[in-house]
């Protein structure tokens, strides 16, 4: 089957659609940018094309994978040629045959290009076939002489066998060794060649002729015109620049160290991994939940003591990217056996299931059930799903690892959104069209049309999370009717939260459609609901929860991130520190059993609940700045080392809604978060970009033509939507004691953006803290941990929770401030004991804390 | 074009920097046992319509015939062709690419126009040798 929407369906779903509609009605209305339409692509395979269509720009295939380096030392790969419409030569320094004439003519097109309304998106590559020669240095002289823009004009060196392999067999550009009687020891073409958006190649020209070069133009043109930005002023929205000037004007507001940055190093790291989306988060977007995205997960799972990441993905190959400690990664998904290729993917946790030390991982999926896989200690896993029971086939999210009985063996609470699919199967298209993989088709199952309303169906659609404990042997036993955690919210995740501190981990369930839930821990027996007792009032649309005491004063506070609020009306700029205006009617939002009593309603935006005291918390996000627009979690981590733990929110929804900056919210001293993200190198992203490419549309009758966008427009257009985060995790990847954020991305490549912190402030102090259970679960998770230095005391709770749908192992970080050493730790084990370390214990070192025996009963 | 019937159809595939020749034999089919192999220069007849089809086995190469103003390239993986109408016999300049450091002469040549009849023999004479 095709996977597309025949256009009576289409229109049924667009009818449901609202804010679709909404946003798409403006667009189709206001089309002043609206692009010529583009010349026709002849087939290249099945029926030979001809030059007599002068105009027609061929698709040639696609830029290959490579990684090189340009003028600057800097790594450059395929990533750099996406969303930019690229000029490439072949060239070396020492040439003096055609060479020169190439590079003037470059420079001649430089010039000319460079007053064009869309230069921001024009790159010129030069690419040596003499790396012998031509080291970075080398080029960057020569760059200078040539009179190249270096942020438009770069040039490439690397190791001659991929340079001449780019050229061969990438671009088809011959290159070799010339005979003995040829001007040039080296020869290579002289072709400039043009790459559009996508990193395809679209062309081909004499690089030395007036005519080659005229042709050239047109074929920039043509594929500038492609771009179809949706909604219109999603490329460069005019609010950016003010925000980031008013945000620095802040500065002098912050008591707390913001002289740090950081800098998005994803080429760097040898990440390549990329997020891949379904049709009905992308080109055919429906309001139902496959826009929720994916998450990351990370442990150290090969025992190196490093952390690794894995990355989880819709479509395609979750991967598994292995920690090399020098801030690069490498790719160890085959080996480790955890791709999961055939299946739409969620997220994922790490938790060691039998504490035997490793990290074992467990998958969700939408429909195409769940899997545990247990680790081997080396990073090799084995699929134990059978055996573990743990196979739920349904609409899974978050699974919550943690030890409500507290008997030593971590059980799981499973979160389920409800069900928002139907039988259909649909195929995913949004891949092909960049040119990676069309060789693979990968299914799912296409949204309901009204899937964004299934709450309001509770009994056809409602699916309740599941809790399983932990029975030993790799065998877990759903318990979720006999302990009474019987919870059918739409919930994509959850959190432990010891709310009335009597050591037993109660859990606080997210709901993205209603009131969240919160369940009281009966001492392992069972679970009582209290929610609207503890929480009278929670945001309606819950997606991110992070447990952290963000004044600390000893006890843990609640932060609640809420995205569906910020969808029912169009939230400008200007507004998003305030809360939502909900503009849907009671019926949609005042729904369920559990909701507050009539005139009272749900929280339209994220709550930061303060405890004051056992089962007592105030509600201070507006006080505290905790709103932002549009977002989907948060992770947490002093990121500025001064004892107070900083949030780092993952936003955006992509098409077709307007670009939402990654909030980062410095704590200043617990009194106020202040936005930092512009500050502290976060936004504006790698490149000033805002939007990305997202699917070609051929507004053809019989291709796309039945597409809303295809309203009014003829001919293929590359689709461009906003960028977006959705999960995010915070670490140190590469061991300097300053934490980095690492990103999943939505349909696009990982941020890795890594902290300069330890640099800017050489005296940074920090203790990382390890625990080792030995009564309690293997890595302690549930614990907390308390870290005095001076008259300082820091608390943390260790419970796996790393950002948004994302669980994993960690290393806890204490920022210290200015103390030089830390007076007493204190853990208080999941299994009831407490434990001291008394000090003097160093700052600046990773602190393995095992679990003593006489910690039990204490 | 004018009408001058059913197109002399060849194929050039450009490999290891020369232009390697293939015409249909007396089946009148492209790649079946009894085509006719060259090398750089094709025969053509005179006053007929021309179809050459380009391909590459390696890198792409380009192919231009000034006279008519017209320029193709063979890629890898892909086809294309040029078409003209061949006139009175002579030589018909073809160029290729032009690489920078070494020319690769071979990629150049000249579409060779003959009589119907010396076409018919080069073509005979050709499949005889190989």
């Amino acid at each position: 089957m095709s996977g597309r929407l025949s256009k009576r369906r289409l229109c049924v779903a667009m009818s449901s659609a609202t804010v679709w509609a909404l946003v798409l009605n403006l667009s189709c209305r206001s089309k002043p940018n609206d692009p010529e339409p583009t010349p026709e692509t002849p087939a290249t395979s099945d029926e030979p094309s001809s030059a007599v269509e002068e105009t027609a720009l061929r698709v040639f295939g696609k830029v290959p994978e490579f990684e090189l380096t340009d003028s600057y030392g800097e790594s450059v790969d395929r990533r750099d040629f996406l969303g930019n419409v690229s000029v490439v030569n072949f060239f070396f320094t020492k040439c003096t045959a055609t060479c020169p004439e190439q590079t003037r003519r470059l420079h001649q097109l430089q010039s000319k290009l460079k007053d064009h309304p869309q230069w921001r998106d024009i790159k010129l590559w030069s690419i040596t076939v003499d790396p012998a020669h031509d080291t970075p240095e080398t080029l960057r002289e020569y760059a200078e002489q040539a009179g190249a823009d270096s942020e438009h004009w770069q040039f490439l060196t690397g190791p001659r066998e991929q340079l001449w392999e780019l050229s061969g067999e990438g671009f088809k550009l011959a290159v070799g060794e010339a005979p003995p009687e040829a001007e040039m020891p080296l020869f290579h073409s002289s072709q400039f060649v043009l790459v559009d958006f996508y990193g395809r190649i679209r062309g081909y020209y004499d690089g030395l002729t007036d005519a080659g070069i005229s042709k050239l133009e047109d074929g920039i043109e043509a594929v500038l015109a492609e771009r179809l930005p949706f909604p219109d002023d999603v490329v460069e929205p005019a609010w950016m620049k003010p925000r980031r000037q008013e945000q620095l004007a802040t500065v002098d507001q912050f008591d707390v160290f913001v002289g740090f940055t950081f800098e998005d190093r994803v080429d760097a790291s040898g990440i390549s991994f990329r997020n891949k989306i379904v049709d009905d988060a992308g080109k055919l977007w429906k309001e139902a939940h496959y826009d929720h995205g994916n998450g990351i997960a990370i442990a150290d799972v090969d025992g190196d003591g490093l952390i690794d990441l894995y990355f989880i993905t819709q479509a395609g190959p979750n991967e598994l990217w292995r920690n090399r400690g020098d801030g690069t990664f490498e790719d160890i998904t085959e080996s480790a056996g955890v791709a999961l290729e055939d299946r739409i993917s969620v997220t994922a946790s790490f938790a060691d299931i039998d504490n035997d030390s490793d990290a074992d991982l467990y998958v969700t999926t939408v429909r195409h059930g769940n899997v545990l896989f247990e680790n081997n200690g080396q990073g090799e896993f084995t699929d134990v799903t059978e055996r573990s029971g743990l196979g739920y086939v349904g609409h899974s999210s978050s699974s919550v690892f943690f030890d409500y009985d507290r008997d030593g063996l971590l059980d799981l609470f499973l979160t389920n959104v409800g069900k928002y699919t139907s039988d259909e199967i649909g195929i995913v298209t949004m891949e092909p069209v960049r040119g990676e993989r069309d060789d693979v088709e990968y299914e799912f199952y296409r949204a309901l049309p009204d899937g964004f309303a299934g709450h309001l169906k509770p009994e056809e659609r409602n699916e309740r999370s599941l809790l399983y404990r932990n029975e030993g042997d790799g065998v877990f036993a759903d318990v979720t009717e006999e302990t009474g955690l019987v919870d059918v919210c739409w919930s994509g995740d959850a959190t432990p939260l010891d709310a009335n501190a009597d050591g037993w981990p109660d859990l606080y369930v997210l709901n993205m459609q209603g009131h969240d839930e919160y369940y009281e821990n009966q001492e392992g027996r069972s679970f009582v609901r209290r929610s609207r007792e503890v929480f009278p009032d929670t945001p309606w649309g819950s997606m991110g929860v992070k447990v952290f005491d963000y004044d600390n004063d000893g006890l843990l506070d609640v932060y609640i991130t809420d995205m569906h609020s910020d969808m029912s009306e169009r939230i400008g700029p200007e507004r998003e520190k305030e809360k939502a205006v909900m503009r849907w009617p009671a019926t949609m939002v005042q729904t369920g059993p559990h909701n507050p009593q009539p005139g009272r309603t749900s929280i339209w935006g994220n709550a930061l609940f303060h405890k004051r005291a056992s089962d007592e918390f105030a509600e201070v996000s507006d006080a505290m700045g905790a709103e932002n627009y549009w977002p989907w979690g948060l992770s947490v981590g002093d990121l500025n080392a001064d004892g107070y733990d900083d949030v780092f929110i993952s936003s955006s929804m992509c098409a077709p809604f307007r670009y939402g900056v990654n909030t980062v919210l410095l704590n200043n001293r617990g009194e106020k978060l202040l936005d930092s993200e512009f500050i502290l190198g976060v936004e504006p992203r790698r490149g000033g970009r805002t939007a990305a490419p997202w699917f070609e549309l051929d507004c053809s009758a019989g291709a796309d033509g039945d597409h809303p966008l295809c309203e009014e427009r003829q001919g293929k257009f590359v689709v461009w939507s906003a960028m977006g985060t959705k999960a995010s995790v915070i670490f140190d990847i590469e061991g300097d004691g300053d934490l980095d954020v690492v990103t999943n991305e939505v349909n696009g490549f990982p941020q890795v953006l890594v902290s300069n912190l330890s640099e800017t402030r050489p005296e940074l102090r920090y203790l990382k803290i390890g625990l080792v259970g030995t009564q309690s679960n293997r890595d302690g998770l549930g614990a907390i941990v308390k870290v005095t230095a001076g008259s300082n005391t820091y608390t943390k709770a260790y419970d796996g929770l790393t950002g948004y749908l994302s669980h994993g192992l960690y290393p806890l970080y204490f920022g210290l401030g200015d103390a030089d050493v830390v007076d007493a730790i204190e853990v208080q084990w999941p299994s009831g004991g407490v434990q001291t370390v008394e000090g003097p214990v160093e700052t600046n070192q990773l602190l393995e804390i095992e679990e003593a025996e006489q910690a039990l009963g204490s | 074009m004018p009408d001058a019937g059913e197109p002399v159809v060849l194929e050039m595939t450009g490999r290891d920097f020369r232009w390697h020749l293939r015409y249909p034999g007396p089946d009148g089919e492209l790649h079946t046992a009894d085509d006719v192999l060259a090398r750089r220069h094709p025969h053509v007849p005179a006053h007929s319509k021309v179809r050459i089809e380009l391909k590459s086995d390696d890198f792409l190469y380009t192919f231009r015939v000034d006279r008519f103003d017209k320029s193709e390239m063979a890629v890898p993986d892909m086809e294309f062709f040029v078409e003209f109408e061949s006139s009175e016999p002579g030589r018909i300049e073809f160029y290729g690419d032009q690489f920078c450091g070494y020319a690769h002469p071979e990629l150049s040549g000249a579409v060779v126009v003959e009589s119907e009849r010396e076409f018919e023999e080069w073509l005979h004479k050709t499949r005889k040798e190989q």
